[in-house]
């Protein structure tokens, strides 16, 4: 079976002309991709609210996961409900909706 | 700067008589099939364009639907709704839906509680009690017309009709979604929105089937900044902004038979 590319895809972000861009996520390049507000993140994140270095996305076997670096206001997956926070590590669904602090949601597709 | 009293009073009657003719609206107002239509987004005080759509869609269209927020995040909001409340007044032709500026929950931080009281002194409760009574939303040509969009528990149109006025925040969930909602067709149901506690985005599903259930064609909403418009959900779901503290494009769609996007081009 071929497994389709990693994109993340922007729902809300301060910055709204980024909704709706979508990025790949290069696992062969970077093992693991760290997200947040400084540009040497590999996904650099524009909102005030998102931690120099918030948080990372990486794959184990055929999962992907993501975690929580500490960040000032939190990592959140959502569960078909409300965005729970992430404490450590979670393993991802398909589709998942992750938001960063309090004002980016980004979508996490596998197409 | 202060008004002087004449135009203070004069504001405050057209105020205190489009209270009346807002309430006699009803809070969704059906403009029926075939029609020309112009929509105006979000004007937040941006005068010049509420002007601009009056002058040049008043005798070629059978409404000019403006879908809310005149107030707040620049400081005429007075004067714009000097513009529109005046012509409002005149027949029928001009819809002048409520956003969520029309309330005290932003008129606080946003300004407009603060225009109003340097340029004519005590008299913010009269707009807090003409906002509370605007309606909620319109029909027109199979369009939803609405500040925000759809909300969680709103499953048929009839609903609208029986939301309580005068509400000044408001209050009731159904009435708060349709001004504070926003679209997102890479979503497929409600799912919290960023905009705060009690606030959502609306998916696809959810859009598409409530469609369906009403026989609707789509909606036509403001609320989110936009380089005049954006179309998503197949150009089921059109966004008008008309602002120009975002520094972007105030826009105008015309519905006649099929849209037109005009922009806004400066006095």
């Amino acid at each position: 079976m071929v497994q389709g590319k990693y994109y993340v895809q922007f729902i809300a972000t301060p910055v709204s002309s980024l909704n709706k861009t979508k990025l790949p996520l290069d696992f062969e390049v970077f093992e693991n991709i760290s997200v947040g507000r400084s540009p040497e993140n590999v996904l650099v994140i524009p909102d005030v609210e998102v931690s120099r270095r918030h948080a990372i996305l990486y794959r184990e076997g055929d999962s992907l996961y993501l975690e929580d670096q500490n960040s000032t206001n939190g990592t959140y997956l959502y569960d078909g409900k409300v965005f729970q926070q992430v404490k450590g590590k979670v393993q991802l669904p398909p589709n998942a909706l992750v938001k960063l602090g309090s004002s980016t949601i980004v979508k996490i597709v596998r197409e | 700067m202060s008004w002087s009293q004449e135009r203070i009073d004069t504001i405050l009657e057209l105020v205190e008589k489009a209270e009346g003719k807002f309430i006699s609206q009803g809070p969704l107002i059906r403009l029926g099939e075939g029609r020309k239509v112009a929509f105006v987004g979000d004007t937040h005080g941006a005068f010049k364009v509420s002007q601009f759509a009056l002058d040049n869609f008043w005798d070629d269209c059978d409404n000019i639907v403006f879908l809310g927020d005149y107030v707040d995040r620049d400081p005429h909001g007075l004067e714009n709704l000097e513009v529109l409340l005046s012509r409002f007044l005149e027949g029928d032709k001009l819809v002048l839906l409520r956003g969520n500026h029309e309330s005290p929950a932003t008129n606080e931080y946003y300004g407009f509680k603060e225009e109003v009281e340097e340029k004519l002194g005590d008299h913010y409760p009269n707009f807090v009690s003409m906002f509370s009574n605007m309606p909620y939303a319109a029909v027109v040509n199979g369009y939803l017309c609405v500040h925000g969009g759809i909300a969680r528990g709103l499953s048929k149109l009839e609903q609208v009709e029986g939301l309580k006025r005068p509400d000044p925040v408001p209050d009731d969930q159904l009435a708060f979604e349709m001004l504070w909602n926003d679209p997102r067709e890479e979503l497929e149901d409600f799912v919290p929105n960023v905009r705060g506690e009690g606030t959502y985005f609306y998916g696809k599903n959810v859009t598409l089937s409530f469609l369906k259930d009403n026989s609707l064609n789509g909606i036509v909403r403001g609320h989110e900044v936009a380089d005049g418009f954006r179309f998503e959900m197949d150009g089921k779901v059109i966004t008008v902004f008309s602002s120009l503290y975002h520094r972007m494009r105030a826009g105008v769609l015309l519905m006649d038979g099929e849209f037109q996007r005009i922009y806004f081009k400066g006095e």
